[in-house]
């Protein structure tokens, strides 16, 4: 397994007007990790990876891809799943894998026709007439069949329903290679702490905590899920 | 790469563009059978009915030809400021290609356009007359045709000449337009947040067009006035005048758009906050 950082961001402080939503936040990322980015409502886990997908322009700081700053490079390289639906309403689940298939050079058309019927997609029905929940899984399937080396997942099971979930969880264990790693953004410590390696707290856009998951809790004794209502109890 | 974002562009507006492309030739012939008939009947209080149609009618179709611009500037903020931009803004393309896509794509749609509304205006403006002259409603054409071929010969230039001239012109234009929406939505995106996009991108739009609007006609009032004191009025009989004059504005206009879509590219490449 390679420990070449895939990422690497440093001092990014980002301002919506007054308000400061990342502060001299630093880290980074060995290759083959799935890392959970945990923090409340409004602590900076959006803005961040939107940052590091190049979707907004820090005020300070700067974002390192396998060595490349966001850019036309980065996005070939990076897989983002977004919070909201991207995926136009117009377009089939059909006509969206094609899209895909056309820009991304990663992108396993197979493996994302498989994942769709799987979840019971109809192909050839346009999004826009598809439930919410049909079409965030429309959108993760596409996302988890690139081969990325890093996926940047911004809350991908919250609104699914519990079987799916489980699936999407499978998917996103078999996407894993030691040549990716996975940035994933939930509030659902419970569902993902036993595929997570790694994590990261983080309050008031500032790293609290980046620590491997396994040796977290052999020293706490407790489970992250414990840890994250202990560090962030109201 | 450009090609693909094309495709995708296209088929996209495509929704938009086929339903429009038909509504402008129904409202023209539906306007001018209305005028056609009105103007061949003697019951005044039908005809005022019909009149009253006729002129709706023709409202409709005058809106209908200013909704393609607008469905155009709106497509673009979907495409890269809202939702969908989470899609189109981390294709791995330069973000020139998908602005030059988008650009592209709404030059293609308009001119299609313009031939679209060209012939609908004949039937819908020239019915009436063709009625008044006793002939049948899409005689209206050999009308409308005979006022162009006026105007075209009303100037010293060659009318062939002028007409190839004058198309170049409103092609060129047309791109200016477009690229200082463009570049004025993209505005609204840097410096607005969230809802506040929608807003700053339609005054950015406004300001960025009088902007440019207004510095482009004092530099063409200026040259006016530069000939007027050099020649006098009779300059403006010359062809080379008119010539300096018509190609000198497609320059303008063509340089102005190229740097106005630089901007936009480096304030997307530089600037962008899709908050």
């Amino acid at each position: 397994m390679s420990n070449a950082p895939v990422l690497s961001v440093t001092g990014l402080t980002k301002y919506y007007r007054a308000f400061k939503s990342l502060d001299d936040f630093s880290l980074t990322l060995p290759s083959g990790k799935i890392v959970a980015l945990l923090g409340p409502n409004g602590s900076g886990k959006t803005t961040l990876l939107k940052i590091i997908a190049g979707l907004l322009t820090p005020n300070a700081g700067s974002v390192s891809i396998l060595g490349c700053p966001p850019g036309e490079e980065s996005r070939g390289s990076v897989a983002y799943l977004p919070d909201r639906i991207a995926v136009p309403g117009w377009m089939t689940p059909d006509q969206a894998t094609s899209y895909f298939a056309d820009f991304f050079p990663d992108f396993d058309r197979p493996k994302a026709e498989a994942m769709l019927a799987d979840l019971g997609i109809p192909m050839d029905k346009p999004l826009g007439k598809l439930s919410k929940g049909m079409r965030e899984k429309v959108q993760l399937a596409l996302v988890m069949s690139r081969n990325a080396k890093l996926y940047l997942l911004d809350e991908p099971i919250s609104g699914v329903d519990p079987a799916a979930r489980e699936y999407i969880l499978r998917t996103i264990l078999s996407c894993h290679s030691p040549e990716s790693t996975v940035l994933i953004s939930t509030h659902l410590i419970a569902d993902v702490e036993e595929v997570i390696d790694e994590f990261v707290f983080i309050r008031d856009g500032r790293l609290l905590c980046y620590d491997s998951a396994e040796e977290a809790r052999k020293r706490e004794g407790k489970s992250v899920d414990e840890m994250f209502r202990e560090a962030f109890r109201c | 790469m450009l090609k693909k974002l094309l495709k995708y562009d296209f088929l996209s507006l495509k929704r938009f563009l086929i339903p429009l492309y038909l509504l402008t030739p129904v409202l023209a012939l539906f306007a001018g059978m209305l005028s056609w008939i009105t103007n061949r009947m003697d019951n005044n209080v039908v005809t005022l009915g019909l009149k009253s149609i006729y002129l709706f009618s023709m409202v409709a179709l005058i809106l209908s030809v200013a909704l393609l611009p607008v469905l155009l500037v709106v497509y673009y903020y979907r495409g890269l400021y809202s939702d969908t931009g989470y899609l189109t803004l981390l294709l791995p393309v330069k973000r020139r290609q998908l602005i030059l896509s988008k650009l592209l794509c709404a030059f293609l749609s308009i001119t299609a356009y313009l031939i679209v509304a060209f012939f609908s205006f004949g039937i819908a403006f020239f019915a009436g007359t063709a009625a008044i002259l006793g002939r049948n409603p899409f005689y209206a054409y050999s009308l409308f045709f005979s006022v162009v071929g006026d105007f075209l010969t009303s100037t010293p230039l060659h009318p062939v000449l002028l007409a190839i001239e004058g198309l170049i012109y409103l092609l060129a234009w047309l791109l200016l337009e477009f690229s200082n929406y463009y570049l004025g939505v993209t505005l609204g995106a840097v410096v607005f947040q969230g809802k506040g996009k929608i807003w700053g991108g339609i005054l950015f739009c406004i300001v960025t067009e009088s902007a440019v609007s207004t510095v482009l006609s004092l530099i063409e009032f200026a040259f006016s006035g530069g000939i007027l004191g050099i020649g006098g009025v009779d300059a403006f009989d010359s062809p080379l005048i008119l010539q300096i004059f018509l190609i000198g504005g497609i320059v303008l206009r063509l340089a102005v758009a190229i740097g106005v879509t630089i901007f936009n590219i480096r304030m997307t490449e530089k600037k962008l906050n899709l908050g």
